[in-house]
């Protein structure tokens, strides 16, 4: 079932929001200026107007009550999303009842096995979801969507991931492209295209010689702590051991104590653990929200220059700067390749939408997120990218977005990123590794062989 | 809803069925009719589930296989169970005493002010406060910011106003622990505070005028008369707080999530429940606590029967 997502087609549909193509607005939009006549490229006819399209997936009537949703966002990005959510509650009468927490993942458990379930999930934690699948605890949006369209609207391989048992357990909501390095490009003066990592490490050593500190990481997130730092081992996993061995990583088929995992972890680790690498050395690293992992690039003067992280980041990067100007004095690039076998490879993380309860309020309301309407919303959160192939280029305004569908648009090869993918148990102890390996760098060896034994009881 | 009119139907329909008795079986019946319900209750929230919990510890992960005492063997040899219990038993020491000591300080100096109402007021309020919010306000009281940078936090903030390095209070191992417990001690003392000083009230005027004109210092006073006289309400709130160390969960989940060395027993057993979902080992954790505190539950009953007695 477990199907390998080296390279697929979804991200050309989000490339082309670089090119040149236009939209129609179809003669039922509300929207005017955007028209000109021409055929869009993907979708048909234009885009409705979101609380149209919202009323249509509460099947034309205003059916009220509420659902429950339970979530990773918080604070501005929460914000953004209710942009996402607000035609939809205001043309159905239905309240959405959002509730978030970063460790969604023992949360959803939490509620599933007290028998107390939210009616919707928009969560990261995949791999706990595939779970779920198997038990059949799940909804199969076959039943709840309009199959065709979703077809039509979402990639093959995306859909591949939200299917088990032939059930489709999810569907994407938001994409991220991940392994992005951020810097600010008016006081970073190393390589902003490096073509290869130890290009950059070069740049990185040179002027953590020369006294200053060329990473910052802040790794606290509350109870799920540590999730920066294995996203950023996955990423030089994948780059550096490659798509197939990533794949056969997060589906439990290799061992944590092999070398290419360990190598990921210690080239993590030697910027990480190492004061003269990152800002403020592990204890900073370790101490520092992952919020703020950026500021120190930021800063006047900056006591750092890079930080890796998903395309969000930009979002909160603008949140903790308002003067900062995209592009201008915040740019990012993805994390270069470690060898010419495997090169230009890309990363995408993203929130999953399951339905744990059948009510005609949660069919609503995952009907009306697979909607190119509540994608296009998204796109203009200038935040995530939408999975859905149906939202115009052109609804991407932000430059960030725009940057990522470009470098996805050209990748060698697109990977989902594996450390969302594993089961719930390795998802933490992975986590809570990446915080013990940056406070003991010593004790590698141990660590790994405590996630190789998770493993083994992890996979069914 | 339902249940006080369930309720009130029982004792209506018992009522009448015990008025057909006897009168001599009446009063040996009655008791048993009204406290009946209570019993019941407690059968079915507290000992059915503890019974259930005590047979899924030896059953294996989802409970389909019987193991034995796999699960206890796994435990005591799991380095992070050993390392919850070494913290468990920090906190089970360190959170009574700085609490208590704390708390009787605050009851004794406030008792002799005359702002001493609004002092106290003010010094139980962080006993209202959920242990969530109270792990978020420390996390702020905690924040670590490298040398050389603006520290956001006040704890940092102040040790660095005197010329030292800033801590990284919740990471470094030979401070976390404490850490956390003088949160949680900021949110309990409070509550000592009341319970003696409602104890130092009980005492009489009478009693410590008599050692004044007797000649007894202050000092002497306390120490000779007010700390006899309230030790046993000390021997409660001491082990009300021993039961608070041993459970203690929140504040830990919140500020660290047992990282860096400071998981405790419950955390370990939420994590075995809710992430590896085994139910086994998480129940015989469980039955390891519940194993732990029921001595010194019983002792704390006793106690308090007994300052009753004393009252």
């Amino acid at each position: 079932m477990r199907r390998s997502i080296v390279s697929f087609v979804v991200i050309t549909l989000i490339a082309t929001a670089c090119g040149t193509s236009t939209t129609t607005n179809g003669p039922e939009s509300a929207e005017a200026g955007q028209s000109d006549g021409t055929a869009p490229p993907i979708s048909e006819g234009g885009l409705r107007d979101p609380l149209d399209a919202a009323l249509e997936a509460a099947g034309g009537e205003q059916i009220g009550g509420s659902v429950s949703m339970l979530g990773v966002l918080g604070g501005e990005e929460l914000d953004a999303f209710d942009t996402v959510l607000a035609p939809f509650e205001e043309a159905t009468g239905i309240t959405i009842e959002y509730e978030s927490s970063r460790d969604i993942g023992v949360l959803i458990q939490t509620r599933v096995d007290g028998g107390n379930p939210p009616d919707v999930v928009s969560t990261p934690t995949i791999g706990q979801l595939f779970d779920y699948a198997e038990q059949g605890v799940l909804i199969d949006l076959a039943e709840v969507l309009d199959v065709s369209s979703v077809e039509r609207n979402y990639d093959e391989s995306l859909m591949n991931i939200v299917t088990r048992e032939g059930a489709t357990f999810g569907l994407f909501n938001t994409v991220n492209l991940a392994g992005l390095i951020w810097y600010n490009p008016t006081t970073y003066t190393g390589p902003t295209d490096p073509a290869t990592w130890s290009e950059l490490e070069s740049w990185t050593v040179e002027t953590a010689a020369g006294g200053e500190t060329p990473w910052c990481i802040g790794l606290e997130s509350g109870a799920a702590s540590g999730w920066p730092g294995a996203e950023f081992i996955t990423g030089m996993l994948l780059r550096q051991a490659g798509p197939e061995f990533h794949d056969q990583w997060w589906q439990g088929e290799v061992a944590w104590t092999s070398p290419e995992v360990k190598r990921a972890f210690e080239t993590y680790g030697a910027i990480a653990t190492d004061p003269k690498m990152v800002y403020g050395g592990p204890e900073a690293v370790l101490a520092t929200n992952f919020e703020n992992g950026a500021d120190g690039a930021f800063m006047d003067p900056p006591s750092c220059f890079l930080h890796e992280q998903a395309t969000f980041m930009g979002g909160i990067i603008a949140g903790n700067f308002p003067d900062l100007e995209p592009i201008e004095s915040v740019d990012f690039f993805g994390i270069p390749d470690f060898s010419a076998e495997f090169d230009d490879l890309q990363q995408i993380s993203g929130e999953v939408v399951a339905m744990f309860n059948d009510t005609p309020q949660a069919r609503a309301l995952v009907n009306y997120l697979a909607t190119p309407e509540a994608g296009a919303l998204i796109a203009q959160t200038g935040r995530w990218l939408s999975p859905n192939s149906g939202v115009p280029t052109d609804e991407y305004t932000d430059p960030f977005l725009a940057r990522a569908a470009e470098i996805l648009s050209s990748a060698g090869g697109v990977s989902y990123l594996g450390s969302d993918l594993l089961p719930q148990t390795l998802v933490e102890g992975f986590w809570r590794a990446t915080l013990d390996y940056v406070n003991d760098p010593a004790q590698l060896d141990a660590i790994l062989e405590r996630l190789e034994g998770i493993r083994q009881e992890a996979y069914p | 809803m339902v249940l006080p009119v369930l309720l009130v139907l029982y004792l209506a329909v018992a009522e009448g069925v015990v008025a057909l008795l006897p009168k001599t079986r009446q009063a040996a019946v009655r008791p048993w009719v009204w406290v009946g319900p209570a019993v019941v209750l407690v059968l079915l929230f507290l000992v059915v589930p503890g019974l259930n919990t005590l047979y899924l510890s030896f059953m294996n992960a989802d409970s389909t296989r019987f193991v034995a005492g796999a699960n206890y063997a796994h435990a005591v040899t799991d380095p992070d169970f050993l390392m919850a219990i070494r913290n468990s038993l920090v906190w089970l020491v360190a959170l009574p005493v700085l609490a208590v000591a704390l708390g009787l300080a605050m009851a004794v100096l406030t008792d002799r002010v005359p702002y001493g109402a609004v002092a106290r007021s003010m010094l139980f309020l962080p006993v209202a406060i959920s242990a969530v919010a109270g792990g978020v306000i420390w996390g702020f009281m905690y924040d670590y910011r490298p040398p050389g940078a603006a520290q956001t936090g006040t704890l940092n903030a102040l040790v660095t106003s005197f010329g030292a390095d800033p801590q990284s209070w919740l990471v470094s191992s030979f401070t976390n622990n404490g850490a956390l417990i003088v949160a949680t001690v900021w949110m309990t003392a409070g509550f000592c505070m009341v319970i003696l000083g409602a104890a130092l009230r009980g005492i009489p005027d009478e009693l410590l005028e008599a050692a004044r004109v007797d000649g007894a210092n202050e000092m002497h006073i306390f120490a000779r008369i007010t700390l006899p006289l309230v030790a046993p309400t000390i021997t409660v709130v001491a082990t009300t707080m021993v039961i608070v160390a041993l459970k203690v969960f929140d504040i830990v989940y919140v500020m660290t999530n047992g990282n860096f060395g400071t998981e405790v027993v419950a955390t370990i057993m939420f994590k075995e429940l809710f992430s590896a979902r085994d139910y086994g080992q998480a129940s015989a954790i469980a039955v390891m606590l519940m194993a732990m505190i029921v001595p010194i539950m019983a002792w704390n009953l006793r106690s308090f029967r007994r300052e009753e007695a004393i009252r």
